[in-house]
């Protein structure tokens, strides 16, 4: 997950070096994350990628990469939040006593979407809790 | 000069350093008070290494992952030599005006 974060920062930085380096940062920013935290190093990236793209591009591209740059920044603070949740993004229950069909059914769905679900069976209802990482 | 690049060129003065490397030197000789990110840090050897002043010395494994080291070059040395030398001079200017503080009422 720590990875994967990291991984989408890098966008922000332009191709060229993205290409050239993107190894050796994503590297180094996971050695940093551990002692510093991956939040501290995701938005350095993000604050890294953004200067190496101005010092690269002109004036009328730096608003379009501004706005990339925030969309990345909100990006990144999304999954990051997930992330600080261990990793967890949806958790739905759901319960059902006497018939079950259509609760099941709703269940095996989640399923087939890629929801994790556990059942649990208890002589009155049946419970089932479902998540998505 | 900012401070992070002259403690990254400081952090160099001892010899090759990869990126990891100088991040943990420079916080240890700061005592804790500059803590680079990886991209602060990129961004930083980039400029100085576009100004001569740092230099890349090849890449070599290290514990499973290929890190990328760093050296000081000739400018760089004398870079920071002029600039510690200037920060030597304005604390001795600096420290003096404390030392030499008037008593409150006596001036």
């Amino acid at each position: 997950m720590r990875r994967r974060l990291l991984e989408i920062c890098l966008l922000t930085y332009p191709r060229e070096l993205r290409e050239r380096d993107r190894d050796h940062l994503r590297d180094l920013a996971l050695d940093l994350a551990a002692s510093h935290g991956t939040a501290r190093e995701a938005l350095g990236l993000i604050r890294g990628g953004l200067v190496a793209r101005c010092r690269h591009g002109g004036r009328a591209r730096r608003a379009v990469i501004a706005v990339g740059a925030a969309t990345g920044l909100a990006l990144a603070l999304l999954t990051w939040s997930a992330a600080a949740q261990g990793g967890r993004v949806e958790e739905d229950r759901f319960t059902c006593a006497g018939a079950c069909a259509e609760v099941e059914a709703e269940v095996a769905s989640r399923v087939r979407d890629g929801w994790s679900c556990t059942e649990r069976r208890e002589p009155s209802a049946v419970t089932w809790r479902c998540s998505i990482h | 000069m900012t401070e992070q690049a002259l403690y990254i060129l400081a952090s160099l003065a001892q010899g090759e350093l990869h990126g990891y490397g100088i991040a943990r030197d420079v916080e240890e000789l700061s005592e804790g008070r500059v803590r680079l990110t990886a991209g602060t840090l990129y961004g930083a050897l980039n400029r100085l290494s576009d100004e001569g002043l740092v230099e890349p010395a090849g890449e070599r494994q290290v514990q499973g992952r290929r890190r990328r080291y760093y050296r000081l070059t000739a400018p760089g040395h004398a870079v920071l030599t002029d600039e510690v030398e200037r920060l030597r001079s304005a604390a001795a200017a600096l420290g003096a005006r404390v030392v030499a503080r008037p008593t409150p009422g006596l001036a």
